[in-house]
Parts: structure tokens; sequence; C-alpha cells
């Protein structure tokens, strides 16, 4: 039985798929078999494990009943995990899912065929709560938010929070919050507020390893590799290690 | 937000007694002229056309149109190619109940009675697009009553009885 778990946030540059495709990968090392969904039109996850292959067969594809999702799986030797890659195209699709029969679960309807293939089903959202995300949230069991310590993503926070409760209420779903991921982190007085805030807050647990912010991990999407495989003992690289332990141990 | 955001509102729930009916049709393609319409004929004999819009997926071109139905009402429907205001081509007549989805494949009828003007172009046309059919036409057969034959009394029954 497989688990899917959306990494989720609407703000962009929290680094959702920098943990994504990290954690993915160093879950994969672990002998877990892993489906990694790119739901970004902006295709980063897609770019950062392929470089600028081209796709015919995309999410795209998927959404739209061109395919069957296994047709659009690729995998990737160096991450050795399985990604449903995206393009472009996807950022016009809201328009044609939205007088859709069952539209909110459409994404979870042509992952049923695949998902039991799979220990864990990643889905990397857009940064935006559309139709999209929603799809995504249907799908999924857990999410992790990952933000970047700061004033305004404890707004942000909320605002997932009540898409969740109007999930649940709307549309019968419900959605555990897996936990709240760090990154970007500083070792500044006011990140340190802001965390405590966080904590006192919100009742969902933080991660215990943030994810330092740091240069190495721009430098591994460029070369198209795991943090584990480009440099494993960056503190970066540690980090999403252990993180990817305390999310699934 | 609130609950009223559109975005949280379960499409497969009716509303009243009416549903969303999703009509596509895929593998077609029309000239420019052509226009494509979704017919229903309700149990009263009154005769609904809708347009089918086209959608543009990255593969291929569908055409759509959403159409309001009393949920599990017998219905009677056909698909329609009209060109410059002339009826080209018909599907065969189907009937059913009114659901969420009609999905159907183009099966092409042509019933010579129902296309009044035969200019050359609409021959033409005809000629053009029994060329590109693989296999031999077949005109479905089925069991619908006469179109077009409106029941004024039946349908002010049903009326009254929705108003009580």
């Amino acid at each position: 039985m497989s688990s899917v778990v959306s990494f989720i946030n609407q703000k962009g540059g929290v680094a959702k798929t920098t943990t994504a495709i990290n954690v993915s990968a160093q879950w994969a090392q672990l002998g877990k078999k892993i489906l990694l969904i790119d739901l970004d039109p902006q295709a980063s996850a897609t770019r950062a494990i392929f470089g600028d292959t081209e796709f015919e067969n995309t999410i795209y594809d998927v959404l739209t009943s061109e395919i069957e999702a296994k047709e659009a799986v690729a995998h990737s030797e160096s991450f050795g995990i399985d990604v449903i890659p995206s393009e472009i195209m996807l950022s016009g699709i809201e328009i044609i899912l939205a007088s859709k029969f069952g539209r909110e679960t459409i994404l979870k309807r042509r992952l049923a065929e695949i998902k039991d293939d799979y220990d864990i089903v990643v889905i990397d959202c857009s940064p935006s709560l559309g139709l999209l995300t929603v799809n995504a949230l249907i799908a999924s069991k857990d999410i992790v938010i990952p933000i970047c310590p700061e004033y305004f993503s404890l707004k942000g926070i909320e605002l997932i929070l009540e898409t969740l409760k109007n999930i649940h209420t709307g549309l019968g779903h419900k959605v555990d919050v897996r936990g709240i991921i760090i990154s970007k982190y500083r070792n500044r007085r006011i990140v340190e507020q802001v965390i405590r805030d966080l904590r006192a807050k919100h009742t969902i647990p933080v991660f215990n390893n943030y994810i330092p912010d740091s240069i190495v991990v721009e430098e591994a999407h460029h070369k198209h590799l795991p943090m584990h495989e480009f440099s494993p003992k960056n503190p970066a690289g540690l980090a999403l290690a252990n993180l990817a332990m305390e999310m699934w141990p | 937000m609130s609950n009223l955001n559109p975005l949280f509102l379960d499409s497969t729930k009716p509303i009243g007694d009416k549903v969303v009916t999703n009509v596509e049709l895929i593998n077609i393609l029309l000239h420019d002229d052509d226009s494509l319409y979704f017919e229903v004929i309700d149990q009263f004999g009154f005769t609904q056309r809708f347009a089918l819009q086209p959608i543009a997926t990255k593969k291929s071109i569908k055409y759509r149109a959403e159409v309001w139905l009393k949920y599990q009402h017998q219905i009677q429907y056909r698909f329609v190619i009209d060109s410059e205001g002339q009826t080209l081509f018909k599907s065969a007549i189907r009937e059913t109940r009114a659901g969420h989805v009609i999905s159907e494949n183009w099966e092409p009828c042509f019933d010579g009675d129902l296309v009044t003007e035969k200019t050359d172009k609409l021959s033409i046309r005809r000629a053009e697009f029994m060329r590109d059919l693989k296999n031999p036409l077949e005109i479905k057969s089925n069991s619908s009553q006469p179109l077009c034959k409106p029941q004024f009394l039946e349908q002010i029954k049903s009326l009254l009885e929705d108003l009580l």
C-alpha cells in the first residue's frame, strides 16, 4: 500500500522542489520505490532531474486523459526514482479541467492504476492554491509544508490550513499535515524567533532537521544530481538526508 | 476564503434535480464553416441544441458542451454538423438516462429526409467525408420515438408537479 505525500506551499521560492527531489532520492537510496510527480508548470523538478530533456508525455497528457499515467513515467538513474515530468502547457490546464465532472479528483483517479507499484508517491506542487493543488491534496494522504522562516510564511501556513479545512468540509477529504520543513535556514536571532512563534502558534510538528541556506544545493541542481551524490558531506546534504529519515523512518 | 469558494464545491453533487452533463466528442475534423451541435430531446419531445466548443489539448482537439439535464430522466440525443445554415451530417439518435457524462464515438449517419437542400457543395462535402471513413457506414437501429413531436399536456402536468 503506497502513501501519497504532497510538498505544498502557495508561496514560491521556499525550496519545495529542492526538498521534494532530494528527500525522494534519499528514500530511493534507502530501498524505497519512489514516484515523483512534477505538478508545477514551471517544471522545476523535471529540469533539476533531467536538465533540458523534452518529454513527449507529461503530467499534462495524463490529466487530459490522452495517455495512461504509466506511459508518462520516466526513470532517473542519478536520483534512482521514477518521475512523471511536467511542462509549461500545464499552466493552461485549469481552464480545461474546470468544467469537468469530478474535476477535483482527476489526478487521484489517473494515479489509481500505478500508485500501488510504489512505496511512496511524492507530488511537487505549484506555488498556488488552484485546481491543480486541490487535485494534489485530494490525491494525497499527507502533506508537508516547506517554508522559509520569515514573517510571511506564518501567514501562508494559516492559508494552507484554511484550504485543508475547506477541502474537508466541501469535498469530504481529510489530509494530514505531516510537518513543516524549515528551509534556507540561517542562524539569526529573528529566524529563531519565527521558528519559536511557529511552534507556539500551531500544533503541527516542525521537523527538527532544518535545511541550511547553501549555494551547493543550487550547484547540485545545475549538475542534475541529488545532494547525497553531489556533496554528501555538505551541511544541506546531510540535513536533507536526515530529514528524509525523520519524515519516513 | 469562505466555503463558498467554487474551488471547494463538489462538482459531482447534483444541484436540485439537475446535473451538469459533460458532452465530449473526439476524433472529428471540422472545416472552417462547420459548426457542431449536441441535440437533446427530453421525454416531452422538447428539443434543445447546444453548440460544442473546441478544446485543444496537446495531442488532440475535443469538442465539448456542458448541458444541464434532469437527473435520470429519459432523453434522446444526437450530434449534428451544420455548415452555412444547412445540416451536413447527423449521428444516429441514441436514447439514455441523463447522468453526468455522455461519451459517444462519432458514428456517421445520414438521414436523407432531414437534410432538405442537397446542394452540390453539400454533396461534395459528404462525398469527401465518406472517403475519409475506413469502415462502411452503418445506421444504428434504435427504438426511438419520432423527434420534435411536442407533448404539451404531459409537459404542463410535469411542470405543475414540479411546482407542487
